[in-house]
């Protein structure tokens, strides 16, 4: 059996190292590997446009039914989805003991949210998330979609949050160590994986997000 | 090479941060389908638009992701004929390129961009579908994916200046405005022609025709042939240029506007050096400047609804102007269909579908969504501002029984301006 020490130390800044720099790889390979350009007189206005798509669909979509009709054919997966993001974000960032590790990643930290709290939004984010797995199963249009990759997707996410969540509720008949020392493994797996998988939307939904903004911002389309 | 290679390759050649950042951004939703007319009227999963991409997303994976090199080391599949063909019908037949798609995308991916990728790289395998390599051979050749020469074109005016009285200027130089049609126009609907010739002589703008750019329609769009795609844009901004014309006014043609005014930019990869209106700004700005005048009451005691056509309102943003001049010459009878402006559902004929024998049965069951739009509201009267949409209107109409009135928004106009000929009313 590995030791939490060894978990927690250079196996995790092994994982880090990937991720970061395979995160810096595809940003960069996006950024630098040219563009076309749009000089046709604009209509409106482009930041206009990128503050408007941002607020609607970061700020209003979880919560308000969105305006764009089609999206009201699948109401399912706009909730399930806006609520399993705001239960992942609760957890990896609002968390007590996670704010420590991010104290000694970056050298400083912020208040968190209530344990009892995010432990209820983990579980937001766990049946948010095999709400969207089942919807993948069941409707036909992303069944025929769906590959071997978005299972496993699916499932590196799941791990971490699932053994996350044992952890505090002491179940499943492991003990605490055993269950921290699963729940480490899994969390580094899910930071090597994620450069290579479509988890890595965090970043690119900004880029594409920005760009759609952008476009139809300038064309004098609501985005 | 094999033609899945040839179309492999060119979008190997035309990769770019873009597309990475486009493709890498899909994460299987499905949310696409539901703002596709062509997925709304047939119920079939295979014309979900992000599946449209199929061809592209394939190159891409495998030469430009880790995994997909690996994976295609290991099992290294080659797409059969019928897959190939499967592609062709989907990106040709089963879509207009209305862009609905990347409006609902939650991800912001530029579906509509995508989807016309797609086309030009099958179009550079020679796969583009023979109806329309054909019409975008006959645009070359003869000037006009219609067959319209110079002769023709002439001829036809002539005979519209004798029917109609009117005066229709062709070739004049130093002039403020190019009006350039579409052969559409010329052969189904010249009235739309006579009407855009009033309301351009009632203005007082000098304006003419250009025997040079007589072509507004540019096939080579709909088949995703770049460099012919080019060259038909060429032809009428270098007649802009010899005519010293200071601006091009393109008549009622969705995606001849989007191509002169904003893809032309792209490929010329500078801006043009004159102003591209769309006739519906024309008609606003004359509203707006007095240079028109417009009675009001020509259609009292009717129904008007107006379809917003993808290229001009969804793609072009020409959103108020429709609904400025219909507010104006309508005011009682103007009523807005449901989704409607950027949100509209396509008529199911644009991107060149209308021109392919093969998608007949398939573009009416894309109209099918729209029917349902026009019972829950009732019109007599159905305004378009593109000559597509006018012609898949006309032919839903017959399909499905509507009893619609279908105009051109043009017409109207030029109805409006003179009362003694309330051809609306």
């Amino acid at each position: 059996m590995l030791s939490p020490e060894f978990i927690r130390g250079p196996l995790f800044k092994f994982s880090l190292l990937i991720f970061i720099l395979g995160m810096v790889y595809r940003f960069f390979r996006i950024l630098f590997m040219g563009w076309k350009k749009d000089y046709a007189p604009p209509r409106g206005s482009a930041w206009g446009g990128i503050i408007k798509t941002y607020t609607k669909s970061l700020i209003f979509l979880p919560f308000l039914p969105p305006k764009f009709p089609s999206a009201r054919h699948r109401p399912l997966t706009y909730v399930a989805g806006g609520l399993f993001h705001v239960g992942l974000f609760a957890a990896i960032f609002l968390l007590a003991p996670h704010i420590e590790t991010w104290r000694t990643l970056l050298g400083f930290g912020w208040p968190a949210l209530p344990t009892p709290l995010v432990d209820g939004l983990a579980v937001v984010a766990i049946v948010g998330l095999i709400t969207l797995a089942s919807n993948r199963m069941i409707n036909p249009v992303t069944k025929m979609l769906t590959g071997p990759a978005d299972w496993l997707n699916i499932i590196f996410v799941l791990l971490p949050l699932i053994t996350g969540w044992a952890m505090y509720h002491h179940i499943f008949g492991l003990n605490y160590t055993k269950l921290t020392n699963l729940h480490l493994l899994t969390v580094n797996w899910l930071l090597i994986w994620t450069p290579f998988s479509r988890i890595s939307h965090f970043l690119t939904y900004f880029i594409t997000k920005t760009m759609h903004g952008a476009k139809f911002g300038r064309l004098g389309v609501e985005p | 090479m094999t033609v899945h290679q040839n179309i492999a390759n060119y979008y190997v050649q035309h990769v770019d941060g873009w597309l990475i950042a486009q493709l890498d951004a899909c994460l299987h939703c499905g949310i696409c389908a539901e703002a596709c007319p062509f997925f709304l009227g047939t119920g079939e999963i295979t014309h979900t638009p992000v599946q449209k991409l199929e061809p592209l997303r394939r190159a891409v994976t495998q030469n430009f992701s880790l995994t997909g090199r690996l994976f295609s080391l290991i099992h290294p599949n080659q797409p059969s004929f019928d897959q190939v063909a499967d592609w062709v019908s989907e990106a040709y037949f089963a879509c207009t390129v209305c862009n609905r798609c990347s409006l609902a995308c939650p991800m912001g991916i530029d579906l509509g961009a995508l989807i016309q990728l797609t086309r030009e790289g099958l179009a550079a395998a020679g796969m583009a579908p023979p109806s329309l390599a054909d019409a975008v051979h006959r645009q070359k050749v003869t000037g006009s994916p219609l067959g319209v020469t110079k002769n023709l074109f002439e001829d036809r005016l002539q005979q519209l200046r004798e029917e109609e009285g009117l005066d229709i200027p062709l070739d004049v130089p130093d002039v403020e405005s190019l009006v350039v049609f579409t052969s559409v126009e010329l052969i189904k609907f010249p009235a739309n022609l006579a009407a855009t010739a009033q309301v351009m002589n009632a203005s007082g703008e000098s304006w003419t025709l250009s025997s040079a750019g007589r072509e507004a329609v540019n096939f080579a769009t709909f088949s995703g042939d770049t460099p012919e795609q080019i060259e038909f844009v060429r032809r009428i901004t270098e007649a802009a240029l010899q005519l010293r014309a200071q601006r091009i006014i393109l008549t009622e043609c969705g995606h001849a506007y989007d191509t002169v005014r904003r893809i032309a930019t792209q490929l010329y990869g500078t801006p043009l050096p004159f102003q591209v209106e769309n006739i519906l700004e024309t008609m606003t700005r004359f509203m707006e400047n007095g240079s028109i005048h417009l009675d009001r009451n020509t259609l009292s005691g009717q129904r008007i609804t107006f379809h917003d056509a993808c290229k001009l309102q969804r793609l072009g943003g020409l959103i108020e102007e429709p609904r400025v001049i219909l507010h104006t010459i309508a005011p009682d009878a103007f009523i807005e269909m449901t989704p409607n402006r950027e949100a509209q559902l396509c008529c199911g004929g644009g991107g060149g579908v209308i021109a392919n024998p093969e998608a007949d049965e398939i573009r009416m069951k894309a109209f099918l969504p729209k029917v349902e739009q026009l019972e829950a509201i009732t019109p007599d009267v159905v305004v378009t501002a593109c000559s597509t949409c006018r012609l898949q209107f006309l032919d839903g109409n017959k399909y499905y029984n509507l009893d619609i009135d279908v105009r051109g928004i043009t017409e109207m106009v030029a109805a409006a301006l003179d009362p003694r000929t309330p051809k609306g009313a």
